[in-house]
Formats: structure tokens, sequence, C-alpha cells
């Protein structure tokens, strides 16, 4: 292990709150497969009914944070919680924009905001249909 | 002549530290006794050095440092330390002191240790304007299929665009975001041959699977090319992999909503959006990535 610590995560009463530390490079490294593992975890807890990601600490992200954005959702939605993020760069907001994640998960200013409001600041999720795979050999990011 | 500005409560010294410096020769020394008439003085002009004493009424050379290094980070300090104030050294070299000379050694250190300083800030001030003539960086990687080492090539080619005037923050994200991109994919899906629907695995399951790879024949003898152009009026990055290649006219959507859910094709669409150029080679197995400035 080493000393780099890529996110925290902090229990509330009904909420869980998942701060990202630094911008993942890679989905392979060994701590933060650790940590993410972890948090997806706690975040299974089925008293858990929203989860807030904080992006406070980073200024730009790319697909795997996506993708790790939308993992999470996924699951939460399976069960009926959801995931809500906050603190996002208006660069990230863009980025969001721009694959259209504004559609699928609320966007709050603060963890304090998404904790106490549901109503997101940027736009309202759509309903999103179900995961449905294609038979596509290699898919690029 | 080089300028210090001396901050010392003690009037006694204030003096024995101009003597030293003087003495030295080839600095012009101002003094002052503390530390709101040192950022008054820093008002008024910017020295080449300063040197603070830390334990002082009202403001201690702490809370100077920090306000210097806020306003004035350029400026490198030097504590003057002694018996009792090794905790607010401690401190102020962690907020940005360039370094620290005890007093009992002023005499031997501190006049070298100036000259130092100001013989680095020389260098760097020959080395910016050396790098605002550059016109034009070219260099080329060859890089194993190691993702660790994507935020450093990053990095680097950021640290070539500054380097040719293009200094703006937001060229320097789309930029990043970009190539990070283009690298995680010519690594995981080019030489590893890692589908994006490999990533709904359990994450443990899917680092194994790319530790596995890495250790494998055929993917781990692959190689990531990287050729980078940046001049003032363009870059051009052309990231080569070594795996099959790929058909890019594949790639679903990500922004119908009824692919919002997929897990792939996100990536390439930040590319086209942030770049001005994005061109797959027919086998898809390398992409040129284009950015342009206008003049």
């Amino acid at each position: 292990m080493s000393d780099i610590q890529f996110l925290t995560v902090e229990r509330t009463e009904k909420s869980l709150v998942v701060a990202l530390l630094q911008n993942v490079g890679c989905f392979s490294q060994d701590d933060f497969v650790h940590e993410w593992h972890a948090a997806l975890q706690a975040a299974a807890d089925p008293t858990v009914a929203t989860v807030v990601l904080s992006l406070r600490r980073l200024p730009y992200f790319g697909s795997i944070v996506l993708e790790m954005a939308l993992q999470l959702e996924q699951r939460l939605r399976a069960r009926g919680a959801r995931l809500v993020l906050c603190h996002v760069s208006p660069f990230g907001r863009e980025i969001l924009r721009i694959v259209h994640f504004d559609r699928l998960i609320p966007v709050f200013k603060t963890v304090e905001e998404a904790l106490a409001t549901s109503t997101p600041v940027t736009s309202t999720p759509v309903t999103s249909t179900p995961v449905t795979s294609t038979p596509v050999t290699r898919l690029r990011a | 002549m080089s300028t210090v500005l001396v901050v010392d409560d003690n009037p006694v010294d204030r003096m024995a530290v101009r003597g030293l410096l003087e003495k030295a020769g080839g600095l012009s020394v101002r003094l002052v006794e503390s530390g709101a008439a040192a950022l008054e003085a820093l008002r008024q002009s910017v020295p080449d050095v300063v040197i603070t004493d830390l334990v002082m009424p009202e403001m201690d050379g702490f809370t100077l440092v920090k306000s210097i290094v806020a306003a004035y980070p350029q400026v490198p300090i030097v504590l003057m330390t002694g018996f009792g104030s090794e905790e607010i050294a401690v401190n102020a070299l962690h907020a940005g002191a360039a370094s620290y000379v005890p007093k009992s050694h002023l005499a031997n250190l501190l006049a070298d240790t100036v000259f130092k300083l100001v013989e680095i800030l020389r260098q760097q001030e020959q080395q910016q304007r050396l790098i605002g003539r550059l016109v034009r960086q070219d260099c080329e990687f060859e890089l194993d299929s190691d993702p660790r080492l994507v935020p450093s090539i990053v990095h680097y080619m950021v640290r070539g665009l500054r380097g040719v005037g293009h200094s703006d923050e937001s060229i320097s994200i789309r930029v990043s975001v970009a190539l990070e991109e283009a690298l995680n994919n010519a690594i995981y899906h080019g030489n590893l041959e890692l589908s994006s629907a490999l990533r709904e695995l359990d994450s443990a399951e899917y680092r194994e699977i790319i530790r596995q790879r890495r250790e494998q024949s055929p993917y781990r003898e692959r190689k990531v090319y990287i050729r980078a152009e940046i001049s003032r009026d363009e870059a051009r990055f052309r990231i080569r992999d070594e795996g099959p290649g790929f058909d890019p006219r594949s790639l679903p959507d990500p922004t119908d909503p009824s692919n919002l859910d997929q897990p792939s094709g996100r990536g390439v669409m930040l590319m086209r959006t942030f770049m001005d150029e994005v061109t797959f080679e027919p086998r898809g197995n390398e992409v040129l990535l284009v950015k342009r400035f206008s003049p």
C-alpha cells in the first residue's frame, strides 16, 4: 500500500458521502481498487438511501470517473437508492453535460445541499432505461 | 545589485545582519522592525530576498511568511532561527520559506545562503527568458502498457504546451482530458484488449484480468507510441497501440438516452469535443489528436 489516498467515505444517518480526493488516472491501481471496493460495499448497505459523490478536489475528470459514477448509480438505482453529485467544477459540469450525465445524476452545489434537498441544481434527471448489453467485441472507452 | 529586506524587531540584530551582508558585497540591504513594516516595504518595492526573524511582537515570522508567500510567491524568504523558535520555523518552512539560518551561525552562513538563493533566482529568470523564445517542441515516447504512467505523460505534454506559450488553464484541461482518454484507450482497449463491458465486473476481478494480461503474451510485449509536435500554432498528438484495432463507427452514441447506461463511447466523445481534430487510422489502433490555437 502506498500513502496515496483516493477517497474518503463518511456515513451519516441515511446517507453516505464519498469524496474523491484526486483524479483516478487508471482503474487498475491497487490502492484505488481497494478503496473503491470498500466504498461500493458501504453503499450497498440497505439503510443508505442516498450516496453523495463529492468531486471538490477534481478540477477535471474523464471517462474513468464517469464510469465509476455510473457503476455506483446503477447499483443504487437497482435497490431504490440514489446517487447525487456535488462540488462539481465548472469544467466538470461541462463534461457531465457533454455526456448527458446531468440527465442521469442530479448535481448539487454542496454536500449539505445534496443532503438537505432533493431538487437538483442543474436539471431534473430522466428516468433511465434498463441496461441492455451491446454485442460489440471490442468497445472503446 | 541584488536587494535584501531584513525584518527584525531587535535593532542590534538588524544592524549586525546589515553588517554581515554589506561586508559580503553585492547586496543592497533595507531594514525594517516589524512584519507590518515589511509588508509595507514590499508594497513599495519587491526585494530579491527577504530575511526575517521569527519571534517578533504583533506579527510573528510564520504569519509574515504566509502573507509574503501569498502575495509575492517569487520572493524567497530566509528565516533566522533561535532557541525557542523551532516550532515557528518548521511551520514557516512548511508555509513556503526557502531556507533558515540559526542565529548562532549568521556570520558563517547568512551571506552564502542569500547568494545561493539569488543565483537560483537568476537562473530561473534566464530559464524563463529562454522558454519564452521556444517556438516548437517535438518528442516521442514508447511506453509499456502501464496506466500509472498516463498522468505523468499528460502532465509532460501540458508543460510542453505551456512552454510554447499556451498557458490558458481551460486549454490545458481540455487537452489533458483528451490525452488521458486516448492513452487509456490505447492501453486498456488497444494493447490489453479489455472491453468496457468488463468494467461491469467486480473491480477486483477487473484488476486481476489487467494484471494477468500485462504478464501474458502477446499483451505484455505491446507498446504505446506517442509522438507530440507542439508549436505556437497547433499541437498534434499521435498515439498508436499494438492491439488489433477497432472500428470507431461501431461505438454507440453515449448521449443517446437509450445508451446512457452503456459503459463505452464516452472517452472518444470527450476527445472529439475537446480537440479540433480527432482522426483514427483505418485499422483503428492509431489516433491523431490536433488542437489548433488562434494567433
